[in-house]
């Protein structure tokens, strides 16, 4: 038998307990053979549940694991990295728990964390270039690591409460459109609200609409054109602060 | 290329996230420190800040989990750029991999797999081992896994292909005393003739560390508990046998204060000094 052939029967054997390995290794190995089979799994469960702490916490060990198990079976590991492996999992607790809505939210708050944590570091662009730029035309340079998507339910305040370790308010399904945005400015990954707004200008921005155009929308979203300057520039002096936005470029 | 390693004779420790303050002040007393490479093989952020400090303080040895260096379908070209990477970025004393492969045909078990001894995989290995010194642009060491089974087709003690190996690549070895400890409990060898079997100019670094039994009755290379005296013991014969070698604790679950560690890494630098002593 070639290695290559007695490799793709051990991993057949590791994923899915398929015996076409067992000619191959010596006669007195199979309680080896799984030790490596519960390995495999153990690793990538103990992986999610770093990854989807929260998620972890709010659905109990047990449903956790469960789900954990269903994931690995549909979803066998392909990158040399494990930080890569919580990718999607928040999609198969969806399909798992289509009536909770908060479960897939929370999860997708603790996956979009862990990858801002180690994303792509922000490069803030020098303020006099910035200051030296036509801003009409001009396309601001969003964070590397930002991700942001509505949300229907109250998974923040959830995720908070784990976080501090309280017990968390009763999920709720929120009236009012609710966004949240997850980036890494410095070396801590945040996330914060959004309203409507808000999400509105920053989706437009990463979809690369000039600033002149950006400007125009949110004037015409407020009762008054007069208070457009000070409401615009009050939003991007917040970007900026937060490292949300980091720059600008010529259009 | 260069193609050799010259000794680095120190004691250190594997450098994990509860420690890690201890490492960028540059308090913790030690000579080296060793990194898993991929924790730090990343776009940004932290771990990168975190392994730049640390390394403007020690020496540092990258060892990596992800080559796989016996895959039957070869180097994966993006792991190795990566760890190139990080190379080119820290200047480390060494990248060290394991004897093993951990998937195959774009699968990655994330686990530590166990090789047949046979001579089609002695040529496979030589050939990754020899691409893998090309890419990385210097020799690299190659650390005996813990194993738990063992192939109907093996026609080669471990300690005779990782000999071969050496003198084939120019390689070097990581020897874990307490994964040889461990394989020879689980296949039945004695750990003492597989040490005289290895080349003492090939090995550049010790591992120390724990096991604990499974409920199969093998001892599972967990390397979450102090080092035990059967290690210990088996150190003092590799220390006689090699001569200096730099060693360190490695820990990697159930971590301990960083003082414990510490008072294992001393008790090996006692051994080892004593044994130099006598043989000086």
């Amino acid at each position: 038998m070639t290695l290559a052939q007695i490799q793709r029967d051990f991993c057949a054997f590791i994923v899915a307990a398929k015996p076409d390995i067992e000619p191959a290794i010596a006669v007195d190995a199979h309680r080896g053979l799984a030790v490596y089979h519960h390995a495999f799994r153990a690793t990538l469960i103990a992986c999610l549940r770093d990854t989807y702490e929260k998620t972890a916490a709010w659905l109990g060990e047990d449903a956790f694991e469960t789900a954990a198990l269903e994931h690995i079976a549909e979803h066998p590991p392909h990158s040399w990295t494990l930080n890569d492996y919580g990718d999607g999992f928040e999609t198969t607790l969806a399909s798992l728990y289509r009536a909770d809505p908060e479960v897939e939210e929370v999860a997708w708050l603790d996956w979009s964390l862990r990858r801002a944590f180690d994303g792509i570091d922000s490069k803030v662009q020098d303020p006099i270039v910035i200051a030296g730029i036509d801003w009409e035309t001009a396309v601001l340079r969003l964070a590397p690591t930002l991700v942001m998507r509505p949300m229907v339910t109250n998974c923040v305040a959830l995720w908070n409460a784990m976080a501090e370790e309280t017990t968390p308010p009763a999920v709720a399904r929120l009236g009012t459109f609710h966004a949240l945005a997850v980036w890494r400015g410095d070396l801590s990954p945040r996330f914060r609200s959004l309203d409507a707004v808000e999400y509105r200008a920053l989706r437009r921005a990463a979809d690369g609409a000039p600033f002149g155009v950006l400007y125009a929308e949110l004037a015409a979203d407020l009762p008054n054109p007069d208070d457009a300057a000070a409401f615009v520039g009050g939003l991007l002096g917040q970007w900026f602060s937060e490292k949300l936005v980091i720059g600008a470029d010529p259009g | 290329m260069s193609s050799s390693i010259e000794p680095f004779v120190g004691f250190g420790l594997g450098m994990r996230p509860q420690h890690y303050p201890s490492f960028i002040a540059g308090e913790a007393p030690v000579d080296f420190v060793e990194i898993i490479a991929e924790n730090f093989m990343v776009k940004g952020g932290r771990p990168l800040t975190v392994i730049d400090q640390v390394r403007a303080r020690y020496p540092v040895a990258m060892h990596g989990v992800s080559m796989s260096i016996g895959s039957a379908d070869g180097l994966k070209p993006d792991y190795m750029r990566h760890l190139k990477t990080l190379a080119d970025r820290i200047d480390p004393i060494w990248i060290s991999d394991h004897l093993c492969w951990t998937g195959v045909d774009g699968f990655n078990a994330h686990d530590l797999l166990p090789l047949p001894y046979t001579e089609e995989v002695l040529d496979l290995v030589c050939a990754n081992i020899t691409q893998a010194q090309d890419i990385l642009d210097r020799p690299i060491l190659l650390e005996n896994a813990s194993t738990y089974l063992t192939f109907a087709e093996d026609c080669l003690k471990e300690w005779e292909f990782l000999t071969e190996m050496c003198r084939r690549t120019g390689c070097y070895l990581l020897l874990d005393i307490n994964n040889i400890y461990v394989s020879g409990t689980n296949h039945g060898f004695d750990p003492l003739p597989y040490l005289a079997g290895i080349p003492a100019n090939s090995v550049r670094q010790i591992h120390l560390a724990g096991h604990t039994t499974g409920r199969s009755g093998l001892l599972i290379d967990t390397h979450d508990q102090p080092v035990p005296d059967p290690v210990w013991t088996l150190y003092e014969a590799a220390c006689a046998l090699f001569g200096p070698a730099a060693t360190m604790i490695e820990r990697d679950d159930n971590i301990p204060p960083l003082d414990d560690l510490l008072a294992e890494m001393d008790q090996a630098r006692r051994l080892a000094t004593s044994l130099e002593q006598v043989a000086a």
